[in-house]
């Protein structure tokens, strides 16, 4: 294909995403909702992570180790669940004190530290460079492979004019200053740059499932061809499994554990993830999305490395396969769009790293230098604002020229992979740092640059000091024979640990030093007053959020110091924003005052923060403002206070719980409640009933009456008229029982007193007044009385209910012909015993509990229709209950039944 | 009302790291076809799409219950 036409191409591509850049940042500008303010733009824009590696270098890398690609999507997708709590706490912490970078993330938990800023950029930069250099050599192959190797230009090692790389690496840093350093954000947020790495996510994994495809589908029919040829081969066959394609459990594990850690640490990732992200909420999409994207632009690279083994002769770069196999069959259209693809892979990493490069490069290295050297203090005219996105430029001019030196130097040797995995493992020293740092508030700065230094150490010994050796620039004696020729310091076998592979040897030994001398020079030393601070902050960030902040620093600047200041770097317009802002939310007018506070001082720091990092920020401040750092003995003294605090809010929480305890009970006091309603309601549907029984028995006979009066016969007419006074009665006796049982339950809650009554009286009078209706069915009553002085606590008219009540019971049950009732008043320890037995039919064992219940009422066959209201017993225990006291029966079939009342004694 | 998502991803995230680390991971790691496809292959993107499958829901599964309280 003509170079020309890739160039329009090319070309194209980047003016879309220009183009889209542009719509983006102007359509926020007019202060609409952000596009990018969205989970799902922010998961594609995460996606970044996929560049030329993943595009070309993943197929290169299957073709030799099979799976072993893999591990390097897998650990961000079982990484993944954690961001929820990590990367979450990252992102507010980085919002609260306004971070742009992972050096000034990482330096701001250890005392805002320069020399920690400092050395996380320099370990940050010299990682990513190799990295970078990859996507150039990858754009620059792609070119040349899909020009047919047409123009010597690509292979050309001559001057740097004639090469190729040189020219794809000129126009990546214009694409990187028109797309990163176009103005400066005070937050470092870029919303046209994510918006075009949002779009060229879905175009590389577009791009990826069209050569997938067209492998699958075109160049075999259907993907179990594919996988069938292929296990017939015996080259290919080995790459089923990562045992026969000599891939070790290590480095498996290994790759696992760099490429979770990357996919936050990496600077470009920390960009994306933490500083252009605008909600912490959109995190919780980006876990589950991200993951898929990293699974569906990798389901194809396995079946691509397996094609092109089997059809593309062995002189072609596995590294080139995507490419190389549509241009094998002139299939020049699809060959285009998998370059774009690869294009588009390269370039959002390319863009987005030296983005977040020129950052930390200018805020960590650049700025602090300038500040030494007393830049900012002259009355000079200086343009802060300007004068940082000049830095920024050049920042980005000077990454991307070592890289391009990299790779014409070292790189061109090694495949894709490789060399990326020596990024992933320099990037992977940050973890210590970062992760104990935001969960053990014992890291201090000396542990963090122990840590740090130790791990660059080993990685440079071990990794791209080897590679430089192995291009010829140094040496190679001692990646043979250890340096100084000390066996055991060979670099890929250190301290004779053999049976591993580079990247795992680097990584096992740089991270163990790593880790080891950031706890335990931690240990050893003290934290400063504000490192401590710091932690207390990284730790307990809800805590800071939430509003409540306290003093670190007490110092005081002269207003006009600080205005002259806070003008350079954030330029007038913005400080006015600013003060106004502050003006209104603490009620203050700054431009009155001749001193600014340390309230205004913070404020100010925290946002000179966001355009020059918070160690040159703290360093800016210090040069104007006479501060103190207050002692760690005060600090102690804030953080206990905050204790104080805590432990107030620990109460507040045990009183909520008492609150909500309470409810508990408050609804299961409703729940009872209601319980009772339904009771009540229940109650009232049976009387209505009990009551209309009689009510039409009276109505049907009153109306026979009326009607026949004449025909009826007297007897006829006796009958009917001593059944409607039977009937009323019933009437008359379940209505007065309702009321009673209202009254009862009235006085249950009421606080009638109790006085004593002597049972023996009650019983007696009872008995008098009975007298006469057992005579009439000549029933004999017997009464026997054992404490005939006896008292108990109550009511006594109920009580005398209660032995009516028993009483007309065994009446009314007691054997028709010779009726026999026996009472007995007993003393039994402190309680009476009251008993009444009849000598009637008895009462059925499954029935005697039931008796006591509502409207229950024995029916048998001998007595016919009952007699009473089903209420009695009801209210007889009601009664007894409420003084205290518990009745029972006992009874057998054809024996009777004795109801017994044990009532407490006064 | 506690979160309990953090502790439930945590879980998810061992529970993978058991599943496609070695050794466990090299039950599966024999030269061989399953169906049309190579056994470590089919495994890997299998637990892989659970892994995400799990990750959404144990996300969601949260803001859903509390929307309907």
């Amino acid at each position: 294909m003509s170079i020309y036409i890739v160039l329009l191409g090319a070309v194209a591509y980047i003016g879309v995403l220009f183009f889209t850049a542009w719509r983006v940042d102007r359509y926020s500008s007019e202060g609409r909702k952000s596009v990018v303010n969205n989970p799902y733009i922010y998961s594609l824009s995460l996606a970044v992570y996929c560049t030329a590696w993943t595009f070309f270098g993943s197929v290169g890398r299957a073709s030799t180790g099979g799976l072993s690609f893999l591990p390097i999507y897998l650990g961000p997708t079982l990484t993944a669940p954690l961001w929820f709590t990590v990367l979450r706490k990252m992102i507010v912490i980085s919002k609260h004190q306004r971070l742009t970078s992972i050096a000034d993330f990482i330096s701001a938990r250890y005392g805002k530290s320069n020399t920690v800023a400092t050395a996380v950029t320099i370990i940050a930069v010299l990682g990513i460079i190799p990295y970078i250099s990859i996507q150039l050599k990858a754009v620059t192959t792609g070119i040349d492979i899909i020009t047919a190797h047409h123009y010597s230009f690509f292979t050309s090692k001559a001057a740097f004019y004639l090469d190729a790389s040189f020219w794809v690496t000129a126009a990546m840093i214009v694409f990187t200053v028109l797309f990163g350093t176009r103005k400066t954000d005070p937050n470092e947020r870029h919303e046209g740059l994510v918006a075009a790495v949002a779009l060229e996510s879905i175009v590389k994994l577009l791009a990826f499932w069209v050569i997938g495809i067209f492998v699958l589908y075109y160049l075999y029919g259907a993907p179990r061809d594919l996988f069938e040829a292929a296990w017939q081969n015996a080259d290919t066959r080995a790459l089923f499994s990562l045992k026969t394609a000599g891939v070790s459990d290590t480095t498996w594990n290994v790759l696992m554990l760099l490429s979770g850690f990357a996919i936050i640490l990496l600077p470009r990732q920390f960009h994306i993830s933490v500083v252009e992200n605008i909600h912490p909420r959109h995190v919780n999409t980006a876990m589950w999305m991200l993951p898929l994207y990293l699974l569906l632009i990798n389901v194809f690279v396995f079946p691509i490395a397996l094609a092109g083994k089997m059809l593309l002769p062995s002189t072609v770069a596995p590294d080139t396969f995507v490419l190389s196999l549509p241009m094998s069959v002139n299939a020049d259209w699809i060959s285009l769009l998998v370059f774009i693809g690869g294009f588009s892979a390269a370039t959002s990493m390319v863009i987005v790293s030296s983005t977040a490069l020129s950052i930390m490069i200018s805020n960590h290295i650049i700025i602090p230098v300038l500040l030494k050297l007393g830049r900012f203090r002259s009355d000079t005219h200086f343009d802060g604002g300007k004068a940082l996105l000049q830095l920024r430029r050049f920042s980005i001019v000077a990454v991307m020229m070592i890289a391009y030196l990299y790779l014409r130097s070292v790189g061109q040797g090694y495949d894709l992979v490789s060399v990326g995995l020596i990024s992933f493992t320099a990037v992977a020293q940050f973890a210590p740092a970062t992760f104990a740092g935001m969960y053990w508030k014992g890291g201090t700065r000396q542990g963090a640059m122990a840590g740090l230094t130790a791990g660059f150490v080993v990685w440079v010994y071990t990794l791209p000091l080897t590679t430089l050796a192995k291009a010829g620039y140094i040496s190679a004696d001692f990646v043979q024979h250890g340096l100084w020729g000390i066996h055991w310091l060979r670099p890929n076998a250190l301290f004779g640990l053999e049976g591993m592979d580079a990247i795992s040897n680097a990584a096992f030994w740089s991270l163990f030093f790593n880790t080891l001398l950031y706890f335990g020079v931690s240990l050893f030393s003290r934290p400063s007053a504000l490192t401590l601070a710091q932690a207390d902050l990284y730790l307990n960030i809800h805590r800071y959020t939430a509003g409540q902040e306290y003093d670190v620093m007490r110092r005081a600047a002269k207003m006009s110091d600080l205005l002259r200041v806070m003008n350079r770097f954030l330029g007038m317009a913005r400080v006015d924003e600013l003060i106004e802002k502050y003006n209104q939310t603490n009620a203050a007018d700054v431009h009155r005052q001749t001193m600014a506070e340390a309230d205004l001082i913070n404020y100010f720091e925290t946002h000179l923060s966001g355009a020059i990092g918070a160690a040159s920020a703290r360093v800016v401040m210090e040069s104007i403002s006479k501060e103190e750092y207050i002692s760690l003995e005060e600090v102690m003294q804030v953080l206990e206070q905050t204790r104080e605090v805590m432990q107030y809010s620990r109460a507040l929480e045990a009183k909520s719980a008492e609150l909500e305890a309470t409810t508990l009970q408050l609804t299961e006091a409703n729940n009872q409640l209601k319980a009772l309603d339904q009771l009540k309601a229940d109650f009232i549907t049976t009387v209505t009933h009990e009551l209309r029984t009689p009510v039409t028995s009276i109505k049907s006979l009153s109306k026979i009456i009326l009607d026949y009066r004449e025909e009826l016969s007297e007897a006829k007419l006796n009958e009917y008229l001593t059944i409607l006074v039977s009937e009323s009665d019933r009437i008359s006796r379940l209505i007065n029982q309702v009321l009673d049982i209202e009254k009862i339950r009235a006085e249950a809650h009421s606080d009638r007193p109790m006085e004593p009554v002597q049972l023996n009286a009650i019983i007696q009078s009872a008995r008098t007044g009975m007298e006469q209706m057992f005579r009439e069915r000549n029933i004999e009553c017997k009464y026997y009385c054992t404490a005939p002085n006896a008292e108990v606590s109550g009511h006594k008219d109920r009580l005398t209910q209660v032995v009516i009540n028993l009483m007309s019971n065994a009446y009314k049950f007691c054997d028709q012909e010779n009726g026999l009732i026996t009472l007995r008043l007993d003393k039994y320890k402190n309680y009476l015993i009251f008993q009444v037995k009849d000598n009637g039919a008895g009462i059925p064992p499954d029935a005697q509990e039931l008796i006591f219940g509502q409207f229950t009422q024995l029916q048998s066959g001998e007595q016919g229709k009952p007699q009473g209201t089903g209420l009695g017993l009801f209210i007889t225990r009601q009664i007894v209950q409420q003084h205290q006291g518990v009745i029972s029966v006992e009874s057998r079939v054809g024996e009777g039944a004795t109801f017994k009342v044990r009532l407490p004694i006064v | 009302m506690n979160d309990q998502r953090p502790a439930r991803l945590m879980l998810l995230a061992v529970l993978g790291c058991f599943m496609m680390l070695r050794p466990v991971m090299g039950i599966f790691d024999w030269p061989g076809l399953k169906g049309a496809l190579p056994v470590l292959y089919l495994y890997l993107f299998t637990v892989w799409a659970i892994v995400i499958g799990l990750t959404a829901f144990l996300v969601r599964f949260y803001d859903q219950k509390k929307n309907k309280l």
